[in-house]
């Protein structure tokens, strides 16, 4: 019967009555290295319900094979628990395992705005691997705008030095207004010193905005010269 | 005095080549076309430039402001002039499409939108016109699109014209 299960075939039986014995073959599978990728993608084509009791209940396998075998199977989880739940709860599970699950998130929810909550939880430097991950793809701009709205300053001036553009920082001051967003501002135009960074935020808020690029101005002096 | 303000533009960009300021009695706010950088410049010209403007009567300042605007000889110019002196206000413009009067409740129109004061951007042959009145509200903002309405309270107004606390 193991063995069937753990190859993906559940054919035989109702798996929410079973709901004991499946736990009990994930802790040994764990136990044993056994991979558990067949066994959580046939369960969850199988009962999805039954799955997600297994992968994500209250007595879910805390391991990280448990929790990383169960990662192909997510596409049926979200059948019946609700993405921000699901991740929210196997971050908790297995810290050890949070990154792959925060990257298999933003894989598939790239512009969801609960996503910047589970940035911060999983991440030293809360939404870098969001805006990473969503760098040169049709999603950047939303996630963007979710981690600005979320004053992700530092994830922000981060994705502003990769490289030479203005978009990290026009959604910066967009949602946090100039003053909040200056660290990007300064981490723009310090990488960049080409970038018309006063003249961007000038004609994205208005033309008063000499204080500020003071302020800019002396922050960058006061960096170090831009490496290379 | 009559704050002069200029209404946010639509498009990613609402306040490219802005330009706002005070002089003596001189209130203004406009833009300039151009590229970013361009327009950004050309920008802080015009607003050094009608800094300069000494106070005087406020027919004999729109006229100093006009002639340092065609000195300047900057492409597709919007601009709202308000001058004040002892006797009132005088009111210029070009490249705008409606005026309100703000600050003093909801914003309300100020002019009719077949008032000469509206038309193209750029400066023609002629100067522009000046309408004088006794007094003026507290703001008054133009806009270079044609506007139905403008959002209330004089800080979110000004904030939408560019103007931060």
């Amino acid at each position: 019967m193991s063995r069937r299960w753990l190859a993906g075939d559940f054919s035989d039986v109702e798996p929410r009555q079973e709901l004991p014995l499946l736990l009990d073959v994930v802790r040994q599978a764990c136990a044993d290295e056994v991979d558990l990728r067949a066994f959580f993608v046939g369960l969850a084509a199988r009962d999805p319900v039954a799955a997600a009791e297994v992968v994500a209940g209250h007595r879910a396998v805390a391991h990280p094979r448990a929790v990383r075998d169960a990662l192909p199977a997510v596409v049926g989880l979200e059948k019946v628990v609700r993405p921000t739940g699901l991740y929210d709860r196997l971050v908790r599970l297995v810290p050890e395992t949070a990154p792959e699950v925060l990257a298999l998130a933003i894989q598939r929810h790239a512009e969801a705005g609960w996503l910047v909550a589970l940035c911060q939880r999983v991440e030293a430097v809360p939404g870098t691997a969001l805006l990473a991950a969503t760098r040169h793809t049709e999603h950047w701009q939303a996630a963007l705008d979710n981690c600005a709205a979320a004053g992700l300053t530092e994830a922000l001036a981060r994705a502003a030095v990769e490289e030479p553009v203005l978009e990290p920082l026009l959604a910066s001051v967009r949602a946090m207004g100039p003053w909040n967003a200056l660290p990007v501002a300064v981490a723009t135009a310090h990488a960049h010193p080409s970038l018309p960074v006063v003249e961007a935020v000038a004609a994205l808020i208005g033309p008063r905005v000499e204080p500020w690029a003071t302020a800019l101005q002396q922050a960058v002096s006061a960096a170090s010269p831009p490496a290379g | 005095m009559s704050e002069a303000l200029l209404y946010r533009a639509p498009g990613p960009w609402p306040f490219l080549g802005a330009f706002a300021g005070r002089a003596g009695h001189l209130a203004f706010a406009g833009r300039v076309s151009g590229s970013l950088a361009i327009a950004h410049g050309r920008a802080r010209e015009v607003e050094l430039a009608l800094a300069r403007i000494e106070p005087g009567e406020r027919r004999q300042v729109l006229t100093r402001a006009w002639e340092a605007l065609r000195a300047l000889d900057v492409d597709g110019l919007s601009v709202l002039l308000v001058s004040r002196d002892a006797a009132g206000v005088g009111i210029s413009g070009v490249g705008l499409r409606s005026l309100w009067a703000a600050g003093q409740g909801p914003p309300r129109t100020y002019l009719p939108s077949d008032h000469p004061l509206f038309g193209p951007p750029g400066l023609s042959e002629q100067r522009p016109g000046a309408l004088t009145v006794a007094q003026a509200p507290p703001a008054l903002v133009g806009t270079v699109e044609p506007c139905d309405a403008l959002p209330d309270g004089l800080d979110v107004l000004r904030r939408d014209c560019g103007v931060w606390p």
